[in-house]
């Protein structure tokens, strides 16, 4: 008698005690059963948050992991996000925003749940912190190729949100590809507002002032804001000849199915599949807590093959500078900050239009 | 019924038809209103986390709701404390990183000092205009915020900016030099303060003579000014007060809660702090639980809609309704003009 | 077009929806009512719209839904605070954040994680003469809505100033009591004019769902009811002040984008503040002359005559 309830205490004690060392004890090999994502905007805005959304929710269908999504979880301390999705069980937490950048490693730190962290090297931990980089830039200097090519007023834009790593990466990649392809072509450059993600009136007349300033050719990136840029082209396309049609280029997310595709010249791509299932992949080997980035090489991120027809020459020249960039013949800029990138603008050759 | 009866009648029965408007409006939309209940019963009142996080949630707010109750003293609306909160978060920030070398009590002290100071002149001019020029506050305070968001954006994009990281953010301050928590919970010193304060603010507003005479002032003006008290002089102190408070929310931001300013954070703690107001029937003293009861809305609306499929706006909503309701009970007197004191303490 | 002439007729296309939403804010503050609920009123006039336009593909249904959401909305504003002397602020406080709520739940709750777009389709009717150098589009390149704005903003202020309707209106802000004992129902013409006017905040959030932008995203008014409100007040009630401070407001903010084309480097932060700052001055130089009627905000007690 007496033995089986020291036997039960001792089993009560386990029960108390036993979480916590196997939490601390990050790099031990953990089977991840069930992986959470937290987005700051809306899961269907065809852009960042839904791309992010997308890839974990059909990577848990093919691994057999369940998933929880946090959508709209805004800029506001997310720590009691974080929390209940560790209660709930989560083995693994993606914070999809750079701006979620310092709270989740703290979080990691003090509850030994691992977290994936976006544009924050500084913060890789072994066993609790991955960081997921994202170098867009190679990617939209194609673009910016294409663009130039494809342009005949000889002006091209770039219509911005605002102004964080992952746009201002594109902004410069865009930029250099278009000047190194035809250093005559004018590059525009507009940002719509800080955190403009959602201000689609004035996404709208941003793209209709670049579109009136002489731009046949919009890199356009918002999010939700990028419906505004759309709806902008359509309706000066609606009104124009055909030869006079201004043309999209969009990012992160696949709006080829979609009203947009009449005059989608490419996308700049990301997949988050590759990245994540390598985290999920480190984390049950235990050696979680690395950079993974994704790039043109490991096809994180990638060119949309155009939706709307394109002259064989210009998918040959972007194809050669692709083959170009991937054996480093060309070096891409790569530049995160808004001043840096200012300048870097700034220096650009003066275009013809 | 009896003044005490209808304040706590009047608020619970609000609070009753919103969630009836919320269960009706689920079973409405397709949704299983019994599923919803529960899932708020068992995240959020059950777990300790719930409770814990509930009262996280609750700092803020509650001083929020404070500055917005010290405006209403002496009759005027505070609908600029989101930026007074930002003017507060970025002096804060500013100063931190300079008294590096300080012994953390120290820090704390100064950084709030200067921050609240920060508050009250993001505030002083909708002030002066208002005892000087007669001006509705109401416009200059939501025109303010907007400045101070752009202005706010701009420092943490520019010359705050930590440059170590590639997104906008100013220098954080180390985990450690951070305000402790109570106990092993996540609830901070800051949210014990803002209780303590509420708490001296009730006696002040009893027990001194400013304190009393505000609430004169806030009633009516005009006979205010025919005792002989300095009625301008009243308005532009407790508005500059009000704005000093609501840094306060600024200054838990950059001391506790992330202990940086990150470029695209935008406190939204007016509207809310009304509805706590009003909740509270404008008793100070019973800001706490209805602060805490928008703080637990404010945790279900983060938790509840990945538990139950629901959009986070759905909380929101029905805090609107609930001020709807609060605003129909809530009768006003003729003499008490713009006054929104009715009855304090 | 070049950019100048972009820039003057984006400026006048956003003018509308503010211009329509802060007359009829004035409406409402001529009788003595401040509704602070504005921008609630115009996300539910910007959703209904888009969802009638979206069904029906008729932008008339639209126009008529987002007016007629406004004017629900403003009837029982105007029952709660001028039959039943509920606090305006309060109430006003609470309809922005239920609208804000409401409008984001319900788009959800209707079209689930898609993010549809209308066609576009509204007509211009005299664009051919928009060939006019600098003027020519932002005078007659737009839609035909504009041209209906503009006209219903000409009508309202006659009617203020001419009619009897208009001086009653008047006089019901600025002495109740006085009104009321010259044989006016001062609670009827309020509740009136709370109709009448958020159906014109519900219509302007319509012409930004439908005829600006041609989608609804919730939040997708960003301040604009705020600044309603504000302008309301600065533009004295008075319907053709506040259409030329909305332009002037619209102007501001198309700056933004073309100031980013020149040479030089301002930060786009600045470049949001401008407009901001602009009502902010405006009201420090017109100080006392901010206007507003003697009960603004005050619930009307008959028996408690002064």
């Amino acid at each position: 008698m007496m033995r089986r309830r020291a036997s039960l205490i001792l089993l009560i004690l386990v029960g108390l005690v036993g979480p916590w060392p196997l939490g601390l004890a990050p790099a031990a090999q953990t089977e991840v059963d069930r992986a959470a994502i937290v987005t700051p905007g809306s899961r269907s805005n065809e852009g960042w948050d839904q791309q992010g959304v997308d890839a974990l929710v059909a990577i848990g269908e093919e691994r057999g992991i369940e998933v929880d999504v946090v959508e709209n979880a805004g800029y506001d301390d997310i720590t009691p996000i974080l929390r209940d999705l560790a209660a709930d069980g989560a083995d693994l937490i993606i914070c999809h925003a750079s701006g979620y950048q310092t709270v989740c490693p703290e979080f990691a730190e003090r509850e030994g749940v691992p977290v994936v962290v976006t544009e924050n090297p500084e913060a890789v931990t072994e066993g609790l912190v991955s960081d997921v980089e994202t170098e867009a830039q190679e990617v939209a200097y194609l673009a910016g190729v294409m663009a130039a090519l494809e342009t005949s007023t000889g002006t091209v834009a770039v219509v911005a949100s605002g102004e964080p790593p992952t746009w201002n990466y594109m902004t410069a990649g865009f930029a250099a590809g278009a000047k190194d392809t035809d250093p005559s072509v004018e590059v525009l450059y507009s940002v719509i507002g800080e955190a403009a993600y959602d201000d689609a009136p004035n996404a709208r007349r941003t793209t209709e002032t670049v579109i009136a300033a002489g731009a046949d050719v919009i890199f356009g990136m918002g999010d939700g804001a990028s419906f505004g840029m759309i709806q902008a082209i359509r309706e000066h396309n609606a009104a124009v000849s055909q030869d006079e049609e201004v043309r999209f280029i969009d990012v992160i997310g696949d709006k080829s199915d979609s009203d947009v595709a009449d005059f989608l010249l490419t996308s700049v791509l990301f997949d988050y599949t590759g990245a994540y299932n390598t985290f999920i992949d480190n984390l049950e080997s235990g050696d979680f807590g690395s950079i993974y980035t994704m790039d043109l090489e490991n096809e994180g991120v990638w060119l949309l093959e155009p939706p709307i027809e394109v002259s064989e020459e210009t998918i040959e020249q972007v194809e050669a500078a692709e083959q170009a960039i991937l054996e480093g013949e060309i070096d891409v800029p790569a530049i995160a900050e808004a001043d840096e990138l200012a300048d870097f603008l700034e220096d650009l050759p003066e275009g013809d239009a | 019924m009896g003044h005490l009866t209808r304040d706590i009648a009047v608020p619970l029965l609000a609070v009753l038809g919103a969630a009836l408007i919320g269960v009706s409006l689920l079973a409405a939309t397709g949704h299983d209103p019994l599923a919803v209940g529960e899932a708020f019963g068992r995240r959020v009142l059950l777990r300790g986390a719930g409770i814990e996080e509930s009262a996280v949630a609750m700092g803020p707010l509650l001083i929020a709701a404070l500055a917005a109750w010290i405006a209403a003293r002496v009759g005027l609306w505070n609908i600029g404390i989101d930026g007074q909160v930002i003017a507060g978060a970025i002096a804060a920030a500013t100063l931190a990183p300079f008294l590096d070398t300080w012994p953390r009590e120290s820090m704390w002290v100064a950084v709030t000092v200067v921050a609240i100071v920060a508050g009250a002149l993001w505030a002083l001019l909708p002030a002066l205009l208002r005892a000087h020029a007669g001006i509705n506050e109401i416009v200059t305070t939501i025109m303010m915020t907007y400045v101070a968001f752009s202005l706010g954006s701009w420092l943490v994009e520019g010359p705050l900016r930590d440059e170590a990281l590639v997104t906008p953010v100013t220098v954080a301050i180390d985990v450690g030099r951070r305000l402790p928590r109570v106990f092993d919970t996540r609830i901070h010193l800051g949210v014990a303060a803002a209780v303590v304060i509420v708490l001296l603010t009730a006696a002040a507003a009893r027990w001194t003579s400013p304190g009393i005479l505000s609430r004169l002032v806030g009633e009516s003006a005009p006979a205010a000014h025919r005792l002989g008290l300095p009625v301008e002089r009243y308005v532009v102190v407790a508005f500059l007060v009000s704005g000093g408070v609501a840094a306060l929310a600024g200054v838990a931001e950059v001391l506790a809660t992330r202990g940086a300013v990150q470029g695209d954070w935008r406190p939204v703690l007016t509207l809310p702090a009304f509805a706590a107001l009003f909740l509270a029937r404008q008793n100070v003293l019973a800001l706490l639980p209805a602060a805490f009861l928008l703080g637990m809305l404010a945790y279900a609306s983060t938790v509840l809609p990945r538990a139950t499929d629901l959009a986070p706006d759905f909380f929101p909503m029905l805090e609107g309704v609930l001020l709807i309701l609060l605003a129909v009970e809530r009768w006003q007197r003729p003499e008490r003009a713009q006054a929104p004191a009715e009855r304090s303490i | 077009m070049n950019v100048l002439e972009t820039l003057l007729q984006a400026s006048v296309l956003a003018a509308v929806p503010l211009m329509l939403a802060a007359v009829g804010e004035a409406i409402g503050q001529r009788s003595g009512l401040l509704n602070l609920g504005v921008e609630g009123v115009m996300l539910a006039g910007a959703l209904v719209a888009f969802i009638a336009v979206e069904t029906s593909g008729s932008f008339l249904a639209g126009l008529a839904a987002g007016a007629l959401v406004g004017a629900v909305v403003g009837l029982l504003f105007g029952v709660a605070s001028a039959r039943m002397a509920a606090s305006q602020i309060v109430l006003g406080l609470g309809i922005a954040l239920a609208g804000q709520g409401a409008t984001g739940f319900f788009f959800r709750e209707r079209y689930g994680l898609t993010q549809p777009l209308l066609e576009p389709g509204m007509s211009r009717p005299i664009s051919d003469l928009s060939e006019v150098a600098v003027v020519g589009p932002a005078l007659f390149g737009h839609k035909w809505f504009v041209y209906a704005a503009w006209a219903g903003v000409f009508l309202i202020a006659a009617t203020l100033r001419f009619t009897r309707a208009g001086l009653l209106l008047t006089a019901t802000g600025d002495a109740p009591f006085a009104t009321e004992a010259a044989g006016v129902d001062v609670t009827r013409v309020r509740v009136a004019a709370a109709t009448a006017g958020q159906a014109l905040a519900g219509l302007g959030g319509a012409a930004l769902s439908i005829v600006e932008v041609g989608f609804f995203a919730p939040g997708m008014t960003v301040g604009i009811g705020f600044i309603a409100i504000a302008l309301a007040m600065v533009g004295r009630q008075d319907p053709l002040r506040i259409a030329l401070l909305a332009l002037a407001f619209g102007v501001l903010r198309g700056l933004g984008p073309a100031i980013q084309l020149t040479e030089w480097r301002v930060r786009v932060e600045f470049l949001d503040m401008i407009p901001y700052i602009g009502v902010l001055v405006l009201v420090v130089v017109l100080g006392r002359r901010v206007r507003l009627p003697a009960a603004l905000g005050v619930a009307y007690h008959r028996e408690a005559r002064p």
